[in-house]
């Protein structure tokens, strides 16, 4: 992803129950900013519906203000539209989209397996790619190959996401018409085939996919080059080439993998920045995923739908915490044979 | 700075140039809509127009204006934040936990989604994107930075200066700004790039402020149109802030690297995998070069940079004798059983080396060491020696060249653990299933797997407790008796080598010492060590 501001994280260092501690406080926070951000601060729909904003451009019809004032229920007390607002959670009620009329969780079930189809695909390619380039690259650093690949591959990482799409859309799409401009199939395909259909939909995948793969896999690359680097000077690298079994077994079977574990867990938490990085790239090619349809909600100000969105991202990033926390144990034979131990 | 630091800063330079300059010569301003609809580039209109009639070129530069300043801004208070709340939490405990746990709840949601949440919420102003930004992103570098001060703070001179009752900010200002000041440099390119990145986003997505022209902006209202993509307009409307962007980023990015330690003495990995070759007829020549030596070694120096570490020295090790190498930590000791085996990179070394008749350094061929099949070498550490991910097993196999089948293998490997005393159910661990003796044994039976001639031994049992040191000493002196191999042992313990060695050679400050210094050195120091290992004895084996 493009927008780390940090650099990796250290959540083995911390124990098991701290960690969900974290993961709660997490929830806890994003689900008061759902609920205070749109009342306290200037922009939302408490000043849609006393008077618009300062610049007052964003037109509310009768219909939305009727809408947004019986979701907020602007009338009650605070306290009330608080506890009307956790009940809801509980029973997955987010209320009724201002845009589609339709009950949030609907809207937002009919998008998600697309977004699901294009992250999933994401990642297994920029996983793959990402560790094969990286290893690639250490095991010819220092030298020319390693520098340029690692300068293209820091540059590559910079660059926003929306912006590595776009120039594909112009170039592959707009220009040599090799793949569709946007939508995730074409609008009444007639065909008998459900050949024809899955080739349909992947020719609309490839771009998107690309472009989530691209962002990622410089992130990636530059994890396990620098790993890699890092693992190559341990004394044991050294010691397996002091047993002059080649460096292709050094590198396949002793970097590789001890570079790639610690990375296990960086990778599985990065699919949820994936899942918000498709906010960008859906929107680019008019992908019709949760990403777009949460573009489309802000615009909207459908704050329904923005509430289910966030929560629904907010749980599946946390999610897959918790899974990167499990199976790393289960993965490194050092931490797996200590719990076996203790077991017994 | 390197080459492609300085291409970023260059590139950076050109922007902030536009950014200021830019906006003195644009004739219209960004939104007044006083042009002809999609106009191409033209004197009027540098940069062409939009679908409004909007001059692209003025829009372009008060854009850089932007997006510098929201770059700078967000840089500036992340920055500061993270170097802040990193020396508080570093330097008081009760701050940390709470500092910490807020960290760490910011870091698990992915900073785009965060700011989603915040911005998409709050209606888009440029200062409310800027607060959003500097407020939300500095928990990455600030456990960075707290992490450094941690250590800092027990490192000597800190405590000294603590003692003397220095003044906390003069002890910040003093002693740890120095060390975490590369940590805030990176931080605040890093902060800048990403900022830029996400300015650009948000804008592309709708959010910010209408009223403030940015790159993001500029390219949201041609999407926006589905129209563009289908007539030639996007090469003025998109190509210039597509441009801008990634130029702006790549700059960035390039200039934020961080310095990464280069590795002068390891050779490069690139080495061919060790072959069973037939017997080599030796030509006259090289038989008289050399000779019946196990070890023959000809004017051999190492420079690393301008640093010499081991200057011109020669010498043989008789075939089948067990000779010691010794000398104080830090003479070159470990360097020239590293140069023996080819451990070090080629170009460090000159001169010539053999080690059972092969050429080491510069050989090709069959005259080049087949590494553990002509000689084998054993590391200092047993632990680390091992790959912690495989089982000792594995790690057999891979060097067993003389084998073929696994069985074959697992029973040769089998026999040999037998004769180090170990069994064969060590072959199913993993390294940190056995302890430090154990694995001693097993990096001396790996050595002994395909019966080299040549064993060299760096400080074998220097990792070892006292008794189990004794223990795979003698065994690996046994061994090496037995299979009639040569030994050189590299120790710093001369008792040690007196012990076991039939030949001893002394280096001092990379030199070679003259026999008759080194026995007029070994006299000086031959009681005390003699005395030394008489207690060390006793207490071996009597206790």
């Amino acid at each position: 992803m493009v927008f780390h501001f940090g650099i990796t994280r250290c959540s083995l260092s911390m124990s098991k129950s701290k960690q969900i501690y974290t993961y709660v406080g997490v929830l806890v926070f994003v689900l008061l900013l759902n609920f205070w951000l749109p009342r306290l601060l200037p922009g939302g729909p408490a000043d849609f519906l006393t008077g618009g904003t300062e610049d007052g451009a964003i037109f509310v019809s009768e219909a939305q203000k009727e809408a947004m004032l019986t979701y907020y229920n602007l009338n009650d007390s605070l306290w009330v539209q608080f506890l009307t607002y956790v009940k809801g959670i509980f029973t997955l009620d987010f209320g009724l989209s201002i845009n589609y009329k339709t009950p949030v969780f609907d809207v937002i079930l009919v998008r998600l397996p697309w977004t699901l189809l294009i992250v999933g695909a994401a990642t297994v390619l920029s996983t793959i790619i990402g560790i094969l380039i990286g290893l690639f690259s250490a095991w010819r650093y220092p030298g020319k190959t390693d520098r340029s690949l690692f300068l293209t591959m820091l540059g590559l990482s910079a660059i926003p996401e929306f912006l590595i799409g776009m120039i594909l859309l112009i170039l592959l799409a707009s220009n040599l018409q090799w793949f569709p401009l946007g939508g995730a199939e074409t609008a009444f395909l007639r065909s008998d085939y459900w050949l024809d259909h899955v080739l349909d939909v992947g020719k609309h995948l490839v771009l998107p996919v690309v472009t989530l793969t691209i962002g990622n896999l410089a992130s990636i690359y530059l994890l396990m080059r620098n790993e890699s680097i890092r693992v190559r000077n341990e004394p044991f690298i050294e010691f397996a080439a002091a047993k002059g079994i080649g460096e292709r077994a050094v590198v396949r079977g002793h970097v590789a993998r001890n570079a790639a574990l610690p990375l296990v867990t960086i990778i599985v938490i990065r699919i949820g920045g994936l899942l918000a990085g498709s906010v960008l790239v859906e929107t680019v090619f008019s992908y019709p995923g949760i990403g777009k349809l949460l573009q489309e909600a802000i615009l909207a100000r459908d704050y329904p739908l923005l509430h289910g969105l966030f929560l629904l991202l907010t749980v599946f990033v946390l999610l897959l915490n918790m899974i990167a926390d499990i199976i790393y144990p289960w993965l490194d034979p050092r931490i797996r044979v200590a719990k076996r131990g203790d077991g017994q | 700075m390197k080459r492609s630091q300085k291409i970023g800063f260059f590139i950076l330079v050109i922007f902030v140039f536009i950014a200021i300059f830019g906006p003195m010569i644009a004739t219209h301003t960004p939104f007044a809509i006083d042009g002809e609809s999609m106009a191409a580039p033209s004197e009027v209109n540098w940069f062409g127009t939009n679908k409004l009639g909007q001059d692209l070129f003025s829009q372009f530069v008060y854009g850089a204006r932007t997006t510098l300043l929201i770059g700078l801004a967000v840089a500036l208070i992340s920055t500061t934040l993270s170097a802040i709340l990193g020396l508080l939490a570093g330097y008081s405990s009760k701050l940390d936990t709470l500092l910490n746990s807020i960290a760490n709840m910011l870091m698990v949601l992915p900073s785009l989604l965060l700011i989603l949440i915040v911005a998409s919420f709050s209606g888009g102003g440029t200062w409310q994107l800027i607060w959003t930004l500097g407020l939300l992103t500095w928990p990455g570098y600030m456990r960075l930075i707290r992490a450094s001060v941690l250590s800092l703070k027990e490192r000597e001179f800190v405590k000294a200066a603590q003692l003397y009752q220095g003044n906390t900010f003069y002890i910040i200002r003093k002693h740890l700004l120095p060390f975490i000041w590369p940590l805030i440099k990176t931080k605040f390119i890093i902060s800048f790039q990403a900022a830029v990145a996400m300015e650009a986003s948000l804008s592309f997505l709708g959010i910010g402020d209408p009223n403030v022209p940015s790159w993001g902006k500029m390219l949201q209202d041609v999407f926006s149109q589905s129209s563009t993509l289908l007539t030639d307009s996007w090469k003025w409307t998109v190509v210039p802030p597509t441009l801008a962007i990634l130029f702006v980023t790549t700059a960035l990015a390039l200039l934020g690297e961080s310095k990464q330690d280069g590795t002068i003495t390891t050779a490069s990995l690139r080495r061919k995998k060790s072959k069973v070759l037939p017997p080599v007829v030796c030509t006259a020549g090289e038989v008289a070069s050399s000779g019946m030596s196990a070890i023959s070694v000809k004017n051999l120096s190492v420079v690393y940079g301008d640093r010499t570490i081991i200057h011109p020295l020669s010498f043989e090790v008789t075939s089948g004798n067990v000779t010691a190498l010794i000398g104080e930590s830090g003479s070159g000791k470990t360097t020239m059983a590293r140069t023996l085996y080819g451990l070090l990179p080629e170009e460090t070394v000159t001169g010539e080396a053999y080690v059972a008749g092969k050429r080491i350094y510069r050989g090709e061929g069959q005259v080049t060491l087949q590494r553990w099949l002509d000689a084998a070498y054993i590391f200092q550490d047993p632990r680390s020696s091992f790959d912690p991910l495989l089982k000792i097993g594995k790690q057999f196999y891979e060097a067993m060249l003389l084998y073929h089948t696994p069985i074959e293998k697992r029973e040769a490997a089998a026999q040999i653990l037998r004769e180090v005393q170990l069994d064969e159910a060590v072959l199913d661990c993993y390294p940190h299933e056995l302890s430090g003796g154990m694995l001693g044994r097993a990096l001396l039976a790996l050595a002994l797997v395909n019966k080299p001639s040549v064993l060299i031994a760096d400080e074998p049992t220097s990792a070892l407790d006292p008794i189990v040191k004794r223990e795979v000493l003698d065994l690996l002196i046994k061994k090496v008796r037995e299979h009639h191999m040569t030994l050189l042992l590299i120790t710093h313990d001369l008792s040690m080598a007196l012990h076991v060695a039939d030949e001893i050679l002394l280096l001092q400050d990379g030199h070679l010492v003259a026999e008759k210094d080194k026995q007029r050195y070994l006299q000086r120091y031959k009681p005390l060590s003699i005395r030394q290992l008489g207690y060390q004895a006793e207490k071996t084996w009597e206790g």
